[in-house]
């Protein structure tokens, strides 16, 4: 087993306000080993941001304890405190005129002496997080004229160079388009494994958390804090308990969470591979649900030879369509004929098909 | 890292060129060798010109240099602990506490010894001088508290320019009870001036500032570490609020002695570290705090050398100098920043 890195007990979260406690989240309990990527999920309002901070020692516990590699946070000083855990937060550093370099630099400011000057060994570490983090390109660059994706690799590296041995990232990914999402993910999953350190995240991006996390935090007003690994929180229901909501559900197969589009119309898909389920993704978000099990007198079939889609009528020809566009088109146009075809009978028996199958 | 050092060495060198024009002109104009020649005690210059370099362009000459540098740094300060581009020296209302204490000694003294204050020569200066002091230090005190109380910057800065509208508000009603005479001796006061510090003044207020403002440059790595924000300067070692309290306090008390010798000098504080940041393109306040001392001195020299032209006779307001000057100046150079932000 490896080592024990974080570990709480107990612990209420909160603002200790004059007249009594707002506490925010009470009785979490959980533990962290050495070189573990944890995510924290939560709704928001449940409490991940205040317990990041009191974690990172930004504010007191309201009770419970809190021990960072075995000794208790608070037996800490600010400065051994900056040279344990690293932080990157959500709050947009406004900073103008200092280069990237120079910003990683900061990094370094636990272990600089009385002016900040960084001696040949920082500048080493400095180049060796930026290098990390692969942003070499970056370094000559003003922090200000960088975008919000690379801004964010940027202070990733700084945490870095403080070289602690956990970090503690509050929303890395919020504010960023979907391929930068992806890429700090990534980045945090590659430094998780080469440099050991512990990472520990909240995220609101479910998806990619189930797929780099070691360790799922689902944090909850009523249950507080469910943790494990991603693969058995979804075989014991909890993470399809935790999101169920109206219009999500958790597809076991792939172990991720879809959106559930309610459907009213079904047909008869036949074919394979990519092609079909990308049909059968274009045809359920305009309310039908199709897929082989279904039998209906209108059925599409992909032409595996010529790339196209052929839509069998009940009481006409059929159609070949070269798009996707084309055959939701197609459809569109007949779905007053296509309800007449489809009996309310029908539609039950397939239903309970479905449910058996799933 | 050349470049920088190229620039830094020109401007001090500027800084001599306009101490000895300081010397040179003026309403009698004396040519820059007698200038030389007095200064360091050779040749014999007619004593005129020695009576005015010595009694009175050396120590204009001195305090401007000193009060620019003192109030640029102390600008600087505040704009980086207030994460603020318009803070500066006057914002938290502790040059409003100045004038508040002189207002006091001013305005009451006429109304209750019936004696105008600026009658009374050299007594009324050093009463002045103490009153601004006091006025202004005991604003900076509730400020420091405050500091320490609140969370938010904004929060502070609002509080700030709050207790700066009292501080005008009391004022107002002074002025509204006192004689013309002295509400003219105060608005003197209020348009700040270079030639008021004289002899033995003049050199304890260059005392005090040779010691606080190297006392400014022990906070240089601070400075850097706030420029992250409240939450990563905190997760570097920072303590934040001892961090304000210094901060707040060094600009504060500069402010404060300045103000107290000179009367409200607006503008420099604001403008100067813009100045510098533009010129040096960098938020490192390892250079830009000697940038910010050597350009607010050289710039504070260039202000006094225009409110004395020829013409103007020493009637013109430092104060309106430093706006003429200092406004085009930094709006220039905001805009060849954005020019070369976007070329990168």
């Amino acid at each position: 087993m490896k080592p024990v890195t974080i570990h709480i007990h107990e612990l209420s979260t909160g603002y200790a306000e004059k007249k009594e406690p707002k506490i925010v989240a009470s009785h979490l309990c959980a533990t962290i080993h050495s070189g573990e990527l944890t995510c924290l999920l939560g709704a928001n309002g449940v409490g991940k941001s205040t317990l990041l901070r009191t974690l990172s020692a930004f504010q007191l516990p309201l009770e419970g304890k809190i021990e960072i590699l075995g000794k208790p946070l608070s037996g800490y000083t600010d400065a051994e405190m900056a040279k344990v855990i690293g932080v990157v937060l959500t709050e947009k550093c406004e900073i103008r005129n200092m280069n990237v370099e120079e910003l990683v630099g900061m990094g370094r400011s636990p272990y600089t002496g009385f002016w900040g000057k960084l001696s040949r060994q920082d500048k080493e570490i400095v180049r060796h997080s930026i290098e990390l983090v692969k942003i070499e390109e970056l370094s000559r660059r003003m922090v200000q004229t960088l975008s919000d994706g690379e801004r964010q690799k940027v202070m990733i590296a700084k945490a870095l160079a403080q070289e602690t041995p956990i970090i503690f990232l509050d929303e890395p990914t919020a504010f960023l388009d979907f391929p930068s999402k992806v890429e700090i993910m990534q980045l945090l999953h590659r430094l998780s494994r080469e440099t050991g350190k512990t990472i520990f995240m909240s995220t609101h991006d479910l998806e990619l958390a189930l797929q780099i996390a070691d360790k799922i935090w689902l944090m909850d007003k009523s249950n507080g804090l469910t943790i494990g690994t991603p693969e058995d929180l979804s075989l014991n229901g909890n993470l399809s308990n935790f999101f169920a909501r109206k219009g999500i559900y958790f597809d076991m197969e792939s172990g991720l969470f879809r959106i559930d589009n309610e459907y009213q119309y079904q047909l008869r898909l036949s074919g394979c591979g990519h092609k079909y389920a990308m049909i059968r993704k274009a045809l359920q978000r305009n309310g039908i649900l199709a897929n082989r099990h279904i039998e209906s007198a209108f059925s599409i079939e992909t032409n595996i030879k010529t790339n196209d889609f052929i839509l069998h009528l009940p009481e006409e020809a059929s159609l070949t369509l070269r798009s996707i566009e084309a055959l939701l088109e197609e459809i569109e146009r007949r779905k007053p004929s296509l309800q007449t075809y489809i009996s309310a009978e029908k539609k039950e028996k397939t239903l309970k098909n479905l449910a058996e199958l799933s | 890292m050349k470049r920088n050092s190229t620039l830094m060495l020109c401007i001090i060198a500027s800084i001599f060129v306009f101490f000895l024009l300081n010397l040179a002109l003026g309403s009698v104009h004396i040519p820059l060798r007698s200038v030389w020649n007095v200064l360091w005690g050779i040749g014999d210059e007619p004593l005129v010109h020695q009576n005015i370099i010595w009694k009175s362009r050396v120590p204009q000459a001195l305090t401007a240099l000193v009060a620019g540098a003192g109030l640029s740094i102390s600008g600087l300060q505040m704009q980086t602990v207030f994460r603020n581009p318009l803070a500066g020296p006057s914002v938290l209302g502790i040059s409003s506490g100045a004038s508040m204490g002189v207002a006091f000694v001013v305005l009451l003294s006429g109304a209750i010894g019936g004696v105008a204050l600026s009658r009374l020569g050299i007594f009324g200066e050093i009463a002045l001088t103490v009153a601004a002091i006091i006025g202004s230090l005991s604003i900076m005190a509730i400020i420091v508290y405050v500091s320490q109380k609140v969370k938010g910057n904004v929060t502070l800065l609002i509080i700030g320019v709050m207790i700066g509208y009292v501080a005008s508000a009391v004022i107002g009603v002074l002025k509204f009870f006192s004689v013309e005479e002295d509400i003219r001796a105060y608005v003197i006061w209020g348009l700040g001036s270079f030639s008021r510090v004289s002899g033995d003044q003049m050199v304890l207020f260059i005392c005090i500032m040779a010691v606080l403002i190297p006392l400014s440059f022990l906070l240089i790595k601070t400075l850097n570490l706030l420029l992250l924000g409240d939450g990563y300067a905190r997760n570097l070692g920072l303590n934040i609020r001892r961090a304000r309290f210094w901060v707040i306090t060094c600009s504060g008390v500069l402010v404060a002695i300045v103000t107290a010798y000179c009367g409200p000098i607006i503008f420099l504080g604001l403008a100067v570290p813009h100045l510098c940041r533009g010129i040096f393109h960098t938020s490192d306040h390892r250079i830009l705090m000697p940038a910010s001392l050597f350009v607010g001195a050289s710039i504070a020299l260039i202000c006094n050398l225009i409110a004395r032209m020829p013409g103007f006779e020493g009637a013109l307001p430092v104060n309106s100098v430093t706006a003429l000057v200092g406004a085009p100046v930094v709006v220039s150079v905001l805009f060849n920043k954005r020019k070369s932000e976007f070329n990168e």
